[in-house]
């Protein structure tokens, strides 16, 4: 009987995520049980409600070695290991016998339609295990309520053309590369051992909008990440991205997310420091109508045009609060000088509208007045995330990490230079996956590395 | 034998100072025979159903009983020399037989919880059973207690 309740759990799950939705909570864990200091993961997902984290009965207990037999004469779930004394987990009711004794919990057991979730309470019991779902273990199941409809799905390479108006590529992240990425910032993190370090991870937008047959799941790549991390604090952004999917925060046509969605990320970063933004608001806003993103523009062996009813999307721009002026590097010693270029560019209809693209090193004087500075190390998902640097830093240092190939940069050397107070170091999923761009955020390491 | 030695050894790991601390809350019932609690060593009185379920051996045998396992047809037997009640597992009729001068008499009784295995101890609803050898059950909501007086 508990198997076969799969089937059913994948409705009971969307059911449980429209509940949790329209509540305003989503903190639905896909993953993030750490049992015995392991972090284990489930197929079916696990849920939170009335504060209680409630995990699949039938996998959470076989994960810690447990065969479960299903007894219809008591309606519960017999649950046997070698050596142990069994426990008996019922169907229903708040008392269950865990090994000799019996024992109440206010939250047991939750059955949706023939799939029993059970408390992690009694599932530490039962299981006989350290259980924990740790302040630092948010690895959210992005809920189904922004999910397009597949009426119409092409194909094109990696990419992903649905109902003609919407393309994505879905990511999926190892933990192999998780565990590679982590490292690489750890050793960032140890050369600058007086700099607060940050990671900002974000998911793709087809981890909200895509249907949920393409979900990867990169929240919970992100949050492998996040435990490995040493003296690096995470910047979660799942969770203020899908509050705000309603938003244009990812564009439609590319990979990128859009200048708001990036302002939702930085607001998330200070957040974790205990700082605030200025409202959008508060901002001047230009809008272009006629924007078409990377993916319109390559898509493999078709013209975004043929594969898009309308290749054209609307591009906000944001513009600084501060002077908009940057000044562009191809070293890290500022003695290479590149070009003067504003933070953000009206008259450019592209994605390089942003920090005029993607630039060796951009150096953003003449922010708030507060005298501290930050470094950020980023793809070019960084180049609409750095825009927001100067409302929280008077200078902001924008290291891409693509440019410095050839072993001429030196993190500890590049704080030795400029003292800066915060490293902000971002990416998106293909960099934690790629190997190339992961050498690329390694060559920021150094000579000594 | 050696699966009860296991357990054993699994239940003191249970409940060494180093094992994890449970987080549900431990509901204890207690089993007074003719006045006497009884220490149960390893499985421990339980409540399925709203009924209270005890591992029969050691309240029968606290009563003076003999209980015996017949393997074939799956049932604990327990008698008196004069009363044999047999219970099967999984199965809610009990089965009495009283052998007196005239003979055998025989009976069935059905019971609203089939009796069960937990951990190599047959627990089965005690009322029926104590009740079948003339004993007097009593339980105490308030201090989850069964009381048996009577029956030896």
């Amino acid at each position: 009987m508990l198997k076969q309740t799969a089937a059913a759990a994948a409705v009971i799950a969307c059911s449980m995520f429209a509940t949790a939705s329209a509540a305003g909570d989503i903190e639905i864990k896909k993953t993030g049980l750490v049992i015995d200091g392991e972090v284990h993961d489930f197929t079916d997902t696990p849920f939170k409600q009335d504060g209680e984290v409630y995990v699949p009965l039938d996998e959470a207990l076989p994960a810690c070695g447990y065969t479960l037999g299903w007894d219809v004469s008591i309606n519960a779930a017999r649950c046997e290991k070698d050596g142990l004394p069994d426990s008996v987990i019922f169907g229903s009711g708040d008392t269950h016998l865990i090994g000799y004794g019996m024992y109440r919990y206010s939250h047991p057991v939750i059955n949706v339609d023939g799939k029993y979730f059970i408390s992690t309470d009694l599932f530490a019991d039962a299981s006989n295990s350290e259980v924990s779902i740790g302040d630092n273990i948010l690895a959210w199941h992005i809920p189904d309520k922004y999910r397009i409809k597949e009426l119409n799905v092409q194909k094109y390479g990696n990419e992903i053309v649905l109902n003609r108006s919407y393309i994505f590529e879905p990511v999926s992240v190892s933990s192999q590369s998780a565990a590679k990425y982590a490292d690489i910032v750890n050793r960032i993190a140890e050369k600058i051992p007086d700099v607060n370090v940050y990671c900002m991870l974000m998911p793709d937008s087809g981890e909200i909008y895509a249907p949920e047959k393409y979900y990867c799941n990169q929240n919970a790549a992100i949050e492998s990440v996040f435990d490995k991390l040493v003296n690096v604090t995470p910047v979660r952004t799942a969770n203020i991205l899908y509050n705000h999917a309603s938003e244009d925060i990812y564009f439609r046509t590319d990979h990128h997310w859009t200048q708001r969605g990036a302002y939702y990320a930085w607001k998330a970063f200070m957040e974790v420091k205990g700082e605030s933004v200025p409202g959008l608001e508060e901002f001047r806003v230009d809008i272009s109508e006629n924007f078409t993103g990377s993916f319109a523009k390559s898509l493999e062996g078709v013209s975004g045009g043929k594969a898009l009813d309308n290749t054209y999307e609307r591009l906000e721009k944001f513009l600084p609060l501060c002077n908009n002026e940057a000044w562009v590097y191809d070293d890290m010693y500022q003695k290479k000088f590149a070009a003067s270029i504003p933070i953000v560019k009206t008259e450019s209809y592209d994605y390089g509208c942003f920090l005029y693209g993607d630039c060796p090193l951009t150096v953003i004087n003449g922010g708030v007045k507060n005298g501290r500075k930050i470094a950020v190390f980023k793809e070019s998902m960084g180049n609409a995330l750095a825009t927001w640097a100067p409302n929280n830093y008077e200078t902001t240092y924008i290291v891409d990490i693509r440019a410095f190939r050839d072993g001429s940069f030196d993190v500890a050397e590049f704080y030795d230079l400029y003292h800066f107070d915060d490293l902000l170091i971002e990416s998106y999923p293909t960099t934690i996956e790629s190997e190339d761009l992961r050498a690329g955020l390694a060559s920021l390491i150094g000579k000594k590395n | 034998m050696k699966k009860y030695i296991t357990a054993f050894i699994a239940a003191m790991l249970l409940s060494a100072p180093c094992a994890n601390a449970m987080r549900g809350e431990e509901i204890q019932i207690h089993v007074i025979v003719g006045g006497q609690e009884i220490k149960f060593e390893d499985q421990k009185p339980i409540i399925i159903a709203g009924r209270t379920l005890l591992p029969i051996r050691g309240v029968m045998e606290a009563m003076g009983k003999t209980v015996s396992w017949n393997n074939d047809e799956r049932c604990a037997v327990i008698t008196d020399g004069r009363t044999t009640i047999s219970l099967g597992i999984g199965n809610n009729i009990m089965k009495k037989t009283i052998t007196n001068g005239f003979g055998v008499i025989s009976s069935e009784t059905e019971l609203d919880t089939a009796p069960i295995i937990l951990n190599d101890r047959t627990c089965l609803p005690v009322r029926a059973a104590a009740e079948a050898f003339g004993a007097e059950v009593r339980w105490d909501d308030a201090s989850k207690t069964v009381f048996i007086d009577g029956g030896q």
